[in-house]
């Protein structure tokens, strides 16, 4: 015994408590006290097998895909963000405190010229949407891309770069099926390679898809045999097939800027053999894998702002915030996504050049159209949802089909384009 | 058109997942941030008092330190590391909790929980301890007895500081059950080191 320890004073009971103390890490171990070098060295070891134990019974990494590599890269902006704020933060406190001081203040004169300016003018005070600051420049991409504002049509589709990356495409367990679920057709979520392609800002318009009809003669498929629209005088929902719909009257009254609708896949293909015609460029229906890459924009939640739909942001059953429109509302009225698309949710349900698979199992994983082994029909898929889907089906990842010629009130489409060779981004 | 494929390929280090994350390129990380996942998983199957909420933080918080201390973890980082950075983070979610007067899922404890930070000395492997041998029979001893893995978890949650109520909750004993093992430990320990060492 050394003299450190004879000089223990502790009655048994106290030494007991002594030795649970540090056995829990409550006190720091007296490297004197014979109690506290044995507690400490018991605690050790209990630590030091649990965390073998923890990790030895880790799978293979490579095996755990918990986190795919799309929501790595959002996990790693949403932590670099963090990094770059506390970095910001890190003031001396007076200066911070004149700070929030000074911002307070200036909150205060801009939110009462404000609301002095609304007053005065009529605007709408619902609340806009946060600018988000991860938005694609197109301007990296050269100075022919323009974003369109304020529901800018243009006379054809506003085509807009959308860079190469990795798309994770389908459901995605804990993030995309945390907004009521997700459809078998939705599986199994697989990696894309995307190469930098076009697609249009938005919708293909009313007015843009008449040019067409005007200049061509083309009589679309609903003009021929009538359109599906929802039947107004049923009292439970129900579909009838009208024979006088079709995209100039689709059972609701539209503007030149809404999307167009009744619309079926052949029309589409009509309208883009035209297009291509007319301008000498290589138009083209979008992929499905491209379809769902720009409709994330980087994101990997259900709807690209977020979990919860929001009717501050698209166009789908029902109104509320921004969306006061009962049918198709104009295009580029809600805020576009990281890569300045809009209505990639809602309005209206949006054709892609792949045929029909039941599920993702032997998809393509180069973002090309799957156009083998289809499924013993001429069913094509459509996305994005419309004015009178669910929350659920206005998801990134939601996909539902229709035939060839199918058309009814909520489909339309949006063009794109291969991007050209010289176009890197800067 | 290429298929998806799953070849078997040389699995990539640490170091490059590492790299993966903070460079973002490959897979962007994902692989490194799925073993965080994995540990935030493993630690909240005990601490069940910590919220999705919680556990979103603590991955954000996680992923932080990752890039932050890139430059010192780029030839060093293990598994090891990870866990008890993780484990940490864990108990700090615990200690705010607790900060913020939320009580115990089971209230009225003994005692509280003291969740304390690991060191670096409280995670040395196990074969580098003096007595390890020694201390591998007594406990590989206390694990073979019929109740040996239960009590094996308590010493362990103890060790962690959780009250005897969550301990109590988590392996399915009475608080005075937990509080009687944990008491005899000291002794039980002195006897079979004599035994068996």
């Amino acid at each position: 015994m050394s003299e450190n320890d004879s000089k223990q004073t502790l009655m048994p009971r106290d030494d007991d408590e002594q030795w649970q103390k540090v056995l829990r890490g409550e006190i720091e171990m007296n490297p004197d006290n014979r109690t506290h070098r044995e507690a400490k060295e018991i605690r050790q070891y209990l630590l030091s097998t649990e965390i073998q134990d923890a990790v030895e019974s880790t799978p293979d990494s490579h095996a755990l895909a918990i986190v795919s590599p799309e929501e790595a890269k959002v996990k790693y902006q949403y932590a670099s963000e963090e990094i770059h704020r506390r970095a910001k933060t890190g003031l001396p406190s007076w200066v911070s405190y004149g700070l929030i001081a000074l911002f307070g203040i200036m909150a205060g004169l801009t939110a009462f010229f404000a609301a002095h300016y609304f007053t005065n003018t009529n605007v709408t005070n619902t609340p806009a949407p946060p600018v988000n600051s991860n938005r694609v420049d197109t301007q990296n991409f050269g100075d022919q891309y323009n974003v369109l504002k304020n529901g800018q049509t243009g006379g054809l589709p506003n085509l807009l770069p959308i860079p190469s990356g990795v798309l994770i495409m389908g459901c995605t367990a804990n993030w995309d099926d945390i907004a009521g679920g997700c459809r078998d057709s939705e599986y199994p979520a697989h990696a894309v390679n995307i190469k930098a392609f076009e697609i249009a800002q938005n919708e293909v318009t009313v007015s843009q898809f008449g040019r067409f009809v005007e200049e061509s003669n083309y009589k679309t498929v609903a003009e021929k045999r009538g359109c599906v629209i929802a039947d107004t005088k049923s009292p439970s929902p129900r579909w009838i097939m009208d024979k006088a719909a079709n995209w100039q009257s689709p059972g609701f009254k539209q503007e030149d800027s809404h999307p167009v609708v009744c619309i079926a896949r052949m029309d589409a293909l009509a309208y883009i053999s035209w297009l291509n015609k007319i301008t000498g460029k290589q138009y083209r229906l979008p992929t499905e894998a491209e379809w769902e890459y720009a409709a994330r924009a980087g994101t990997a939640t259900p709807y690209f702002w977020g979990n919860k739909a929001d009717h501050n942001r698209a166009n789908f059953k029902g109104t509320g915030g921004l969306d006061t429109w009962e049918n198709t509302s104009p295009i580029g009225m809600f805020p576009a996504n990281n890569f300045n698309i809009q209505d990639m949710s809602g309005n209206a349900w949006e054709w892609v050049s792949d045929c029909w698979h039941d599920n993702y199992v032997s998809a393509p994983s180069d973002g090309s159209s799957w156009d083998t082994n289809c499924h013993g029909n001429d069913f094509i898929p459509r996305r994005g949802g419309a004015w009178d889907a669910p929350p659920i089906s206005i998801r990134s990842s939601y996909r539902s089909h229709a035939g060839e010629i199918d058309r009814s009130q909520s489909y339309g489409f949006r063009v794109a384009h291969d991007i050209k060779p010289t176009t890197n981004p800067k | 058109m290429t298929k998806l494929s799953h070849n078997q390929t040389t699995l990539p280090s640490l170091q490059t997942l590492l790299y993966n994350l903070v460079e973002q390129s490959g897979d962007n990380g994902a692989e490194i941030l799925s073993i965080v996942e994995h540990y935030i998983h493993h630690c909240c199957r005990n601490y069940y008092s910590i919220t999705d909420s919680e556990q979103q933080d603590i991955a954000q918080e996680a992923s932080i330190k990752l890039l932050i201390n890139y430059e010192e973890l780029k030839h060093t980082i293990s598994k090891r590391w990870i866990y008890v950075m993780v484990k940490n983070l864990c108990l700090d979610a615990l200690r705010k909790q607790r900060g913020s007067n939320q009580l115990s899922s089971l209230g009225q404890d003994q005692d509280t929980e003291n969740y304390s930070s690991l060191d670096p000395e409280d995670f040395k492997p196990q074969d580098q301890f003096d007595n390890h041998e020694c201390l591998d029979n007594v406990f590989a001893y206390i694990g073979a007895q019929p109740t040996g893995q239960e009590d094996l978890t308590i010493y362990s949650h103890f060790v962690y500081g959780a009250s005897r109520a969550d301990i109590a909750h988590i392996t399915g004993r009475t608080v005075n059950a937990v509080t009687k093992r944990v008491s005899i430990l000291r002794t039980r320990l002195k006897k079979l080191r004599s035994e068996l060492c």
